[in-house]
């Protein structure tokens, strides 16, 4: 099958699949989920009512005992029964006669009826007294409570009181009449057990005294100190009941709720039907049975109003009774949503389907309609049809790819076309230009083998040392430069030894000088080693010295600190003398005070004597002696005055002289801390020469060491003149050895080469001077070359001037004549530096 | 009182005289009209006094004046120190104090001692001084007490 149908049947067949399994799967889930939730709002709902119901019915037990418990009930029983007796034999007819058959209002609202007595009648009953007085309050707690009805029975059955004046008003309850009733059951279930502490209840059941309808009753004892007295019956409020049940608020459409008796039968009237259904309809299922407890039970049921419902049921336990409460729905409603949900999930997943067909089948068909043109294209392309159009180039996907990737085959094959022809007629021209080449070649061949021949005999010649030699049959063009460079060669050569020779002799006379030289710094060197030595033993003595005082300037330093420290001492008891000073002063003053008081005495003794007198002289002749004695104790007190007197100027005085040693210390203290100050100045004056003590002797130790690396320097200054002594003498072998082997060679121009070496030292200097006489016929640069060492003996004028090296000369010669060849009397032109010795 | 000190020089031909200092002059006067001699206290100022009379004193609960000698003599005034006296006197028989400078001594002088004060002063001084006595080489003005008090009574009631 091809890809243009099998991808969009794949796409349609993915997209009902998937589509299709997912709205399955939705419409399950939803479905349960709405099943779930009806079940649970029926049960909330059940449980709901339940809970309203049994508060209410508690509350109504709870009001009948209290009402039972009033003292009201009982005063109005008392006076009830008591009139009762005196209405006769036929007391019921009697009664019934007054409020019922002769009441004004009509049934159902004779409780408006307050008494039969007539206000102008004149007899009075005393009955229709007790029921004016009581029945307004009575009726007033029957209505607010919520009776139907409210009796008041004495211990014989008989109802002595009823709100509503119904048939059962002044009826006797144990009569057959009413015996069966749910009000007789009541009465018998107080009075024949003789209960008095709980309510009793009877059921619904259909009560004559209502017309037929359900009515239920509970009553409770109307209990004296004695004990019971009577007791007190209500009709059940239905209405009340009904309202409750009657709450349809979250069942939709259909949905009630309703209470059953055990046998399934309404209690309470549906609010969904016109007719009164209580204890007439009913709903029959098994789940009742399964509803007694207070679990809530759910269910199916069918055939309560005609239809098919959802139940959901659960017990209410009441005082004997046994209620179930159900709550019901249509199953049509509570699916109703869950058809909508699933038609709206139908709906989409076919939309859904239609979109995703077009778009795959759209999306395929782009896919393969490119791919359908591109193998059309490769199938012509293989055939080697390589005009064949591509569309497509430009888009970016893998077909895209593949468009270019059949471009690429394409191109190449037109390539390879053009690449064929071109390669046939470039072979067929290199196969032409060969053959010429081979012709030129073997001719070429046959000239260069003679020139060979040539040149190898003038080599051979050359190699013995024959430098005479000179080739003159020209060459083939392209060696005829090596014969050329040749016979210059063997020129330069000639001319080269010839210069060599030469500064062979000029070697042999500077060695000779060189020698002297080096003699001359031997005898210097050692001159200049002594020197050394003696330097180095006196900066040895200089440098102890600076040592020794360095040691001195430290001892000054302990020495100041000393002083120093014994200036500190003598200002603490400059400072204590001064204390004591002023304890000295302190004391004067305290003697002072005495001295005062001394005096005062002396006077007041004074005073006292003289009164003494006084009184002796006025006594007269018998006073005398103790005139006397008076005299003698003035002269006392005078004396002690005048004592006291002197001690005062002394102490006056010593006062002073304290005063004056207290500034004489202060002037000691004084200076003392001058004396400490310039202690502390010396001290840092001492201080800095030791500094400079120290400093010198590392100055020393440093010339010391330079004065060591110097005697080293000279020692080897020594040795390296010897070797120079040693290396003078192998120069001059030297210059021999090589004079022997110029020699060898024979040179053009008949001029020997032959130099007397001489070894001598004193032949030396005098070679030097003057030109080799061995020499005659040198050439101009040899003539020229000879007077550059009388030039630099010259002196003065010539001294700026570099003197000359003759073996530097020799080997630029050298150097010149292998090199660029091109000066002849470049020896002349060469100045070369002469320096280096 | 001057019969009493007169009968004691004419009797033993002795006499026997405190001195006392007022500035650098001595004075004295007989010992027989000398009370006691006490030393000096503040004394109480009287209004309207005259310039030498110090004010009144308490001696042993009797009240009595004290009179500065120094300004009673024509002296400079002296201050009072608490080496001044009072020497109290009786005087007419009356309690006088007389503030001096300085109680030197006790002295027993022969009468033929005493040397009459020369006439150059005024009538009135010269009353005052009742002798000279020549002691060492000092002169002791020998006060004549009553007339002191007379005309110091005088210039009182005046």
């Amino acid at each position: 099958m091809l890809i243009s149908r099998k991808l969009p049947l794949a796409a349609a067949l993915l997209t009902i699949m998937s589509i299709g399994v997912s709205s399955v799967v939705s419409l399950q889930i939803g479905s349960s989920a709405v099943n779930e939730k009806v079940v649970e709002k029926l049960e909330a709902v059940v449980d709901g009512r339940r809970n309203q119901l049994e508060t209410f019915l508690a509350n109504v037990q709870q009001d009948l005992t209290a009402t039972s418990q009033n003292n009201l009930m009982r005063i109005a029983l008392e006076g009830f029964k008591y009139d009762w007796g005196f209405l006769g034999a036929e007391v019921t007819e009697e009664l019934k006669r007054r409020y019922i058959t002769e009441n004004p209002f009509p049934e159902g609202e004779r409780q408006q009826y307050d008494t039969a007595q007539k206000p102008d009648a004149a007899k009075v009953s005393s009955y229709d007294q007790t029921h004016e007085r009581n029945h307004p309050q009575l009726r007033e707690i029957a209505v607010s409570r919520g009776w139907e009805d409210f009796y008041l029975v004495d211990m014989n059955g008989n109802v002595l009181y009823s709100v509503s004046k119904n048939d059962d008003y002044a009826s006797n309850l144990r009569s057959d009449a009413w015996k069966n009733t749910g009000l007789g059951q009541v009465f018998e279930g107080i009075v024949g057990p003789n209960e008095i502490e709980k309510t009793v209840f009877a059921d619904y059941a259909p009560y004559p005294a209502a017309g037929g309808k359900a009515a239920a009753f509970m009553g409770h004892a109307l209990n004296s100190p004695m004990g019971m007295v009577g007791v007190i019956i209500i009709r059940m409020p239905s209405g009340k009941i009904a309202d409750i049940m009657s709450n349809t608020a979250g069942l939709g459409e259909t949905g009630e709720t309703v209470l059953l008796n055990a046998e399934g039968y309404l209690i309470s009237d549906s609010v969904r039907t016109e007719e009164s259904d209580a204890l007439v309809t009913s709903i029959k299922t098994d789940l009742q049975a399964d509803a007694h407890g207070s679990e809530v039970v759910f269910g199916e049921v069918e055939g309560y109003r005609d239809m098919q419902a959802d139940i959901a049921m659960t017990g209410v336990k009441f005082d004997g009774a046994d209620w179930t409460i159900a709550a019901v729905i249509d199953k049509s409603e509570a699916g109703a949503s869950m058809v909508m949900m699933r038609n709206t999930i139908l709906g989409l997943s076919l939309l859904l389907l239609l979109g995703a067909m077009a778009a795959s089948i759209w999306f395929s068909r782009s896919l393969s309609k490119p791919i359908e043109a591109l193998v059309d294209n490769m199938r012509r392309l293989a055939e080697g049809d390589t005009t064949i159009e591509l569309a497509g180039e430009n888009r970016k996907d893998e077909i895209g790819e593949m468009v270019r990737s059949v471009a690429i085959f394409r191109n190449a094959a037109i390539e390879k076309v053009g690449l064929e022809r071109d390669a046939d007629e470039t072979r067929s021209q290199t196969e032409r230009r060969r053959q010429d080449r081979e012709a030129e070649k073997a001719a070429e061949d046959a000239r260069m083998q003679k020139a060979v021949d040539v040149l190898g005999d003038a080599l051979h010649k050359l190699a013995e040392g024959d430098l005479t030699i000179h080739l003159d049959t020209p060459f083939i063009q392209s060696l005829d430069g090596l014969r050329l460079d040749f016979n210059a060669s063997v020129e330069k050569l000639n001319a080269t030894l010839s210069d060599v020779s030469e500064n062979i002799l000029s070697i042999n006379g500077d060695t000779g000088e060189l020698r002297a030289a080096a003699d001359d710094l031997s005898r210097r060197t050692e001159q200049q080693a002594a020197s050394l030595e003696e330097t180095s033993a006196a900066l040895d003595e200089i440098t102890a010295t600076v040592k020794s005082s360095s040691e001195r300037a430290d001892e000054a330093t302990s020495k100041v600190g000393e002083a120093k420290q014994s200036t500190d001492k003598s200002s603490k008891v400059v400072a204590e003398a001064i204390d004591a000073m002023g304890r000295i002063e302190a004391a004067s003053g305290e003697i002072s005070k005495i001295i005062n008081v001394i005096d005062e005495i002396a006077f007041q003794t004074n005073l006292l004597a003289l009164n003494a007198g006084v009184e002796a002289a006025r006594a007269g002749e018998a006073g005398k002696g103790f005139a006397v004695v008076a005299q003698e104790v003035r002269e006392l007190a005078q004396r002690s005055a005048t004592a006291a007197k002197d001690i005062k100027g002394l102490i006056t005085k010593s006062g002073d002289e304290v005063k004056s040693g207290v500034t004489l210390v202060r002037e000691t203290g004084e200076a003392l801390g001058m004396i400490a100050e310039h202690v502390s100045a010396i001290n840092g004056q001492i201080n800095s020469i030791a500094t400079a003590a120290r400093e010198q002797a590392n100055g020393l130790t440093e010339i010391n060491s330079a004065v060591n690396q110097m005697d080293q320097v000279t020692q080897q200054n020594a040795a390296m003149v010897e070797e120079t002594t040693a290396v003078t003498h192998r120069l001059t072998s030297g210059a021999a050895s090589l004079d022997d082997l110029v020699r060898q060679f024979t040179l053009s121009g008949s001029r020997p080469v032959s130099v007397s070496v001489q070894a001598g030292v004193s032949g030396a200097a005098k070679q030097t001077a003057k030109p080799g006489p061995a020499a005659p016929a040198a050439k101009s640069s040899l003539a020229g070359r000879a007077k550059s060492p009388v030039r630099a003996i010259d002196g003065s004028a010539a001294t700026a001037r570099p003197v000359q090296s003759p073996a530097r000369n020799m080997m630029n010669s050298v150097a010149r004549a292998f090199g660029a060849g091109k000066s002849d009397n470049s020896t002349a032109a060469s100045q070369d530096d002469w320096e280096e010795f | 009182m001057q019969g009493t000190a007169n009968n004691n020089v004419a009797n033993s031909g002795y006499l026997e005289i405190i001195s006392f200092h007022l500035g650098k002059q001595v004075f004295c006067v007989n010992i027989m009209s000398v009370r006691e001699i006490r030393g000096w206290a503040p004394s109480t100022t009287l209004p309207h006094s005259p310039p030498h009379v110090l004010g009144v004193i308490n001696l042993r609960g009797s009240v009595i004046p004290v009179i500065d000698m120094a300004i009673r003599l024509g002296l400079p005034a002296i201050k009072p120190t608490e080496r001044s006296a009072i020497i109290v006197t009786n005087i007419a028989g009356k309690l006088v104090g007389l503030l001096v400078e300085n109680v030197s001594d006790m002295i027993t002088v022969n009468a033929e001692e005493l040397q009459p004060a020369p006439d150059v002063m005024p009538a009135a001084e010269r009353a005052l001084t009742k002798a000279i006595i020549p002691v060492d080489k000092q002169m002791i003005c020998y006060l004549d007490l009553d007339a002191l008090f007379s005309t110091a009574d005088d210039e009182l009631a005046a």
